[in-house]
């Protein structure tokens, strides 16, 4: 190449990719890092709601103050319009009118059957084609007054807000078909004696057709009141339990508590409650799944108002604040991490990595202290010297299979997973780390304090005892630390030997017999496993921002001490 | 004589008890700088032990490497075709190393020969935090962060991202191709030139279109080949960047200065005295990154997506694969553990497979590496 | 012929003599370092060991206290003794000897510790010793070192901090600390500034007398100022051996000649 413009060009153009290749390095980094510290933060702080308050009060033993008692009664009270609503909708005051109306135009059409019954023995004479079509008319003929009233009610339900109540009456008047039927064969047979074959016909000109028009209407009312279930259910989640009764049924801790958070209990407000999934037919009578506002759904009934009303004032509701939260860290967690912290894995997290800490590095340190002072190069130390090599090339998982093949189905450790088991894996895969650093240390001192200690009568032992591990500290510890905040994060070595996914903090006598959530598991498992993941998004970042500001923390202090005593030592 | 040369001359009771003393000593550090050649060996041991029981059946042996019908579990008849699991490994082991590798080798390039001390000093501590982060860390960015983002925007982040670094590198890697051509067929510099910049410019706008035509592409699942190569490839990084930095750091001042003396530009010592210097160095680099790439259990099985399908076509990145190392995290915990099931044993049998290309690897390293002191990180 | 050598190259009889070399030979692997020495060191008195680079000065005077036991492949052959003990007995207490024989090096090389640490640290190695008295040797030795007046009031500061020139004397007054009766000083003033030089070429005066001092220097001023014989070694050979001023003015070797007129080195 001998053009030189091409070839300025080639170099400017080169120096150009270089540098953007570190911006891609550094944009990589923030992009990773930034959404998982801003959300994590949220973790800690956040809008809170009122069931924040409650919770941490009820299961925390955290006091309230005169501002949030007074926040927590103005938020219920401004519930009580819906809780109204929402009663008034279930059990509605006009019910019993309803009843005694249905009732009453019953009782008239099963009069009249009783009163057709010279009718019906003659319908039953004719022959066959034109028996079930008279049978049919006169069936239709006798139960009009009653079924029109069904109609008429089951229209007007929706605009009065009576479906709950109308579906259950009309429950009970299909129940009462059957007993209907039976009087009335009781009274045809006074008159005269029916074949088996009559007496069914008769059972079904008396029950067919009422009792089809009511399962229709019924399937009406309750596609409805499915919907409205739904609604309810949304309303329950995003405010928590209506009153005492229903909170002490509750088993679960978030059936307990509405959104403790804002975000959250906007997400539930928009996808849960002003929007519900309903099941509908369409032509072919294939069942599928719609999502529609709840405003149009029951456009014109009582509950688009309940659904305005939600609309309206869910901040007086739930009074959104801002809330630190510290005992994210320090909490245990409740109902699969929605409420409360994640105190457990960080304990178990610290467990794992001083437990490791406390066996690796005072090996690496020794075996360290051989390569370095005492091996003479020869075959033995060369092989010694490879396999920390190889162990360092071992995969992680491959550390977690040795873990439970070896530690604890061959020799046993502990029955099953337990921190102690996780410890000494853990321990084996930084140990390789932890020798190297540790060796580059102890090669780092220089040879004339070797040279000083020994001309002053230091004995091989004493001059590395009081003049080289000495000097060499801060860079091991330097080592040490950096491979802590490895052993900290590590999952794969820990999946088969010490982690489990729930369980309370573990106290510090059962760590040789117990298995630990531990922060990097509970991440992984949080992620993928857990089955209600939009809840504990905040538990997700928060565990990951912990787990990232362990280590970076621990890092941190590495460099810190490294340039510390360096200066300190200068050599 | 001396008046102390009794203390001067040990006898020899007191020599046996230094000497003693000071071997048992040796005796107790040579025992603790064992245990990782201990551990080693007991690794292979015990792996393989759990291992043989399936590899003792031969036709086991030939279904685990060609057959992609993985049902370890199924009764009666229980299927241990690994194929697509090995083809997974692979696959995003190529994709990351296609990521990493150049752009981790740009980068040392750059912090050891273009930028001064000062950025240098920025950046480095940078390349080491992304080594600090753990890797279950980087797995739950794939899967509740790039995911759901490759899933809905997919197709707009690859072109993006592909116009973003294949436009330059085209137009940079046209310009010798221009000029060597050219020079057959004029001796015009000013032709050549232009011709140069003509030709460049066509490549960059082809590649630019191509990288645009991606912006509509629809990615059905975001947990896929591609998601786990380029976390993958992240995490590989700051191994690549660091060692091959430390390689470039080790060739002579001497050598650039020679080169540079010579008239040749900063590419041009780059590219044929710096690099070639460094090779081996750079290999022993790619090798850590490649051994952390297969390795890694948590990224992959978290961004992967664990199908064990074999991609179509086999090139396709946008499905889900399933590697090695997340199979083994995945079913253990399913497998019977204690009493040893098939699946036990076979999941043991691929972490072997797992263990000897780590082994393979690494030796590969030092033997590679042999010629080139490099500190280890 | 060996005491015709002897004669020759030996101290003159009569004095007092701390450490002989007799047929004395080092080898590093099968390189010959140190070839056949005859030497006596005179008690009380400065001895200077000058020569060219690599003719294995500093070699010999590292094994007068076993410091080239630290080297692999290195190996003696002869006698050295210390007042008629042998140095390379197979029951030598190393770390005794060396006691006796303290150690300057080449480049100031106090320990990371604190002033006061690093003078006793070879006391503090034997043990039993109080605080007070442990505070009496590093006064005493501090002042010997003539460094007294300057680190009295920063004893517990970092012993990095101080300047080359009182590194060094540090060091010496660390080697003093554990009472030795040989001082060997392996070029102690090659990393200093000249001002710092003198002020240790002083200091070797005014242990002479009290201590058997072997210095090795490449500078022969330095050699002819403190020095009461002077050695010349030339490719592992002891060439010339004598007193100073007779070395200096009337050399009885060409050799010994051409170096200190400057032809080589």
């Amino acid at each position: 190449m001998n053009n030189t413009s091409t070839r300025k060009i080639l170099d400017a153009s080169f120096t150009a990719l270089a540098y953007s290749s570190l911006a891609a390095v550094a944009a990589a980094l923030a992009l990773f890092l930034f959404p998982i510290f801003f959300n994590g933060a949220g973790a800690f702080i956040f809008r809170a709601t009122v069931e924040h308050e409650k919770f941490l009060h009820e299961n925390l033993d955290a006091d309230l103050s005169e501002s949030e008692k007074k926040a927590i009664s103005e938020s219920d009270a401004a519930r009580a319009p819906l809780y109204k609503m929402m009663r008034e909708y279930e059990s509605p005051p006009n019910a019993e009118k309803l009843r005694d109306r249905l009732a009453k135009s019953y009782k008239e059409s099963v009069e009249a059957i009783g009163g057709a019954s010279v009718e019906i023995l003659g319908a039953l004479d004719k022959k066959a084609p034109e028996r079930a079509e008279s049978i049919r008319n006169i069936s239709k003929k006798l139960w009009e007054p009653y079924l029109s009233t069904v109609r008429e009610s089951v229209q007007e339900s929706a605009k009065n807000g009576t479906s709950i109540a109308l579906s259950g009456i009309l429950a009970e008047n299909e129940a009462e078909l059957a007993a209907t039927a039976r009087a009335e064969l009781a009274l045809l047979g006074k008159t005269k004696r029916l074949s088996f074959r009559q007496k069914s016909l008769v059972r079904r000109i008396v029950t067919e057709l009422p009792s089809s028009e009511i399962s229709a209407a019924l399937e009406t009312l309750e596609s409805r009141n499915r919907a409205y279930a739904s609604f309810r259910d949304g309303i329950a989640q995003l405010l928590g339990p209506r009153n005492k009764q229903e909170k002490e049924a509750a088993k679960l801790m978030r059936q307990k508590y509405g959104q403790t958070r804002m975000d959250t209990a906007r997400k539930v407000l928009e996808n849960s409650v002003l929007k519900i999934t309903v099941k509908e037919r369409d032509k072919s009578g294939a069942e599928f799944m719609r999502r529609v506002s709840v405003s149009e759904y029951f456009h014109g009934t009582p509950v688009e108002k309940m659904a305005e009303y939600v609309g309206k004032n869910a901040d007086a509701m739930l009074r959104p604040h801002i809330a630190a939260y510290p005992g994210f860290l320090f909490d245990d967690p409740y109902d699969s991490s929605i409420f409360g912290g994640i105190w457990p894995m960080v304990l178990g997290t610290f467990y794992l990595t001083f437990g490791s800490m406390l066996m690796a590095a005072p090996l690496g340190v020794a075996a360290a202290v051989y390569f370095s002072e005492y091996a003479r190069g020869g075959k033995l130390t060369h092989v010694l010297d490879t396999c920390v090599g190889t162990l360092a090339g071992v995969p992680s998982i491959v550390f977690g299979l040795f873990g439970l093949a070896f530690l604890i189905n061959t020799v046993r450790i502990s029955e099953s997973k337990s921190v102690l088991a996780g410890s000494v894996t853990l321990a084996l895969l930084v140990l390789p780390t932890i020798i190297r650093s540790c060796e580059e240390a102890l090669k780092a001192v220089p040879n004339s304090y070797r040279e000083a200690a020994f001309a002053l009568g230091a004995g091989k032992w004493r001059s590395i005892r009081t003049v080289i591990l000495p000097a060499a500290l801060p860079s091991m510890l330097t080592g040490i630390i950096i491979s802590m905040g490895r052993a900290a994060g590590e999952t794969a070595p820990i999946i088969f030997t010490a982690a489990t996914s729930t369980g309370a903090a573990l106290a510090i006598c059962d760590v040789f017999t117990q298995p630990t959530p531990a922060l990097p598991w509970n991440i992984y498992n949080l992620c993928t496993e857990h089955e209600m993941a939009e809840r504990v998004s905040h538990v997700q970042y928060g565990m990951v921002m912990t787990l990232i500001l362990i280590v970076l923390a621990l890092n941190g202090a590495a460099i810190w001490l490294r340039a510390r005593l360096r200066k300190k030592m200068k050599f | 004589m001396s008046k102390n040369a009794k203390n001067l001359i040990m006898d020899t009771r007191r020599r046996a008890v230094g000497g003693i003393a000071e071997s048992a000593g040796k005796a107790v550090l040579f025992c603790i700088t064992a245990i990782p050649t201990v551990a080693v060996v007991f690794i292979i041991f015990f792996i393989a032990k759990e291992a043989l029981p399936f590899f003792g059946d031969i036709s086991h042996l030939k279904e685990f490497f060609t057959s992609a019908d993985w049902r370890p579990s199924a009764d009666p008849n229980p299927h241990f075709g690994a194929l697509s699991i090995f083809y997974g490994t692979a696959m995003v082991t190529a994709g990351s190393c296609a990521v990493a590798v150049p752009l981790g080798i740009l980068t040392a390039v750059c912090l050891n020969e273009i930028v001064g001390s000062k950025t240098a000093g920025f950046f480095k501590p940078l390349v080491e935090l992304l080594a600090a982060v753990p890797s279950v860390a980087y797995g739950f960015f794939a899967i509740i962060v790039f995911a759901p983002l490759l899933q809905n925007h997919g197709g707009a982040i690859l072109s993006a991202l592909l116009f973003a670094a294949g436009v330059p590198v085209a137009a940079i890697a046209a310009l010798p191709v221009a000029d060597f051509v050219s020079a057959r067929f004029t001796k015009n510099a000013r032709l050549r030139k232009i011709s140069g910049f003509l030709f460049s410019a066509v490549c960059a706008a082809s590649v630019g279109c191509g990288a645009l035509s991606l912006s509509s592409m629809e990615i059905s699942s975001g947990t896929n080949a591609l998601n786990a190569s380029i976390i993958l490839a992240i995490m590989a990084l700051p191994t690549i960047v660091s060692i091959s930095q430390d390689a470039l750091a080790s060739v002579g001042r001497d050598m650039r200065e020679g080169s540079l003396a010579l008239g040749a530009t900063r590419f041009e010592t780059i590219f044929k005295v710096v690099l070639p210097c460094a090779k081996s160095g750079i290999a022993v680099a790619v090798i850590l990154g490649l051994m952390r790439v297969v390795g890694e259990t948590m990224v992959v099985w978290m961004a992967s997506g664990n199908s064990l399908k074999i991609p179509e076509p086999f090139y396709n990145f946008f499905e889900p694969v399933r590697t090695l190392t997340a199979t083994i995290a995945g079913e253990m915990g399913e497998a019977d553990q204690s009493t040893g099931s098939a699946r036990y044993h076979v999941l043991f049998a691929m972490s072997f497979c797992l263990l000897a290309g780590g082994l393979a690897l690494n030796a590969a390293s030092q033997w590679v590496g042999s010629g080139f002191k490099f500190r280890k990180k | 012929m060996e005491d015709e050598k002897q004669k020759r190259y030996g101290a003159k009889t009569g004095e007092d003599t701390a450490i002989s070399a007799r047929n004395f030979s080092v080898y590093y692997g099968n390189f010959h370092a140190v070839k056949n020495v005859n030497m006596d060191f005179v008690r009380g008195k400065v001895t200077a060991i000058i020569g060219p680079s690599g003719c294995g000065k500093s070699t010999f005077l590292r094994c007068i206290n076993r410091m080239n036991d630290l080297v692999d492949g290195c190996r003696t052959e002869g006698s050295l003794q210390l007042d008629g003990i042998d140095i390379y007995h197979k029951r030598m207490d190393v770390a005794e000897l060396r006691r006796r024989i303290g150690m300057v090096f080449q480049r100031p090389n106090p320990f990371p510790k604190s002033i006061y640490e690093n003078v006793a640290y070879g006391p503090r190695l034997k043990g039993g010793l109080s605080k007070d008295e442990l505070d009496a040797i590093v006064e005493t030795s501090l002042k010997r070192a003539a460094l007294w007046d300057e680190v009295k009031d920063r004893l517990a500061s970092s012993a990095l901090g101080m300047s080359g020139g009182q590194q060094q004397r540090l060091c010496i007054a660390r080697a003093l600390a554990i009472k030795p009766e040989v001082l060997l000083m392996d070029e102690p003033c090659s990393a200093l500034d000249p001002k710092s030089t003198s002020r240790i070429e002083d200091l070797m005066g005014e242990l002479s007398g009290e201590y058997t001092i072997a210095v090795v220097t490449h500078n022969m001023q330095q050699a002819a100022r403190v020095s009461d014989f002077t050695a010349f070694f030339y490719e592992g050979n002891l060439v010339e051996y004598g007193a100073t001023d007779k070395l200096f003015t009337n050399p009885a070797h060409k050799a010994t000649n051409d170096y200190i007129t400057g032809r080589f080195g």
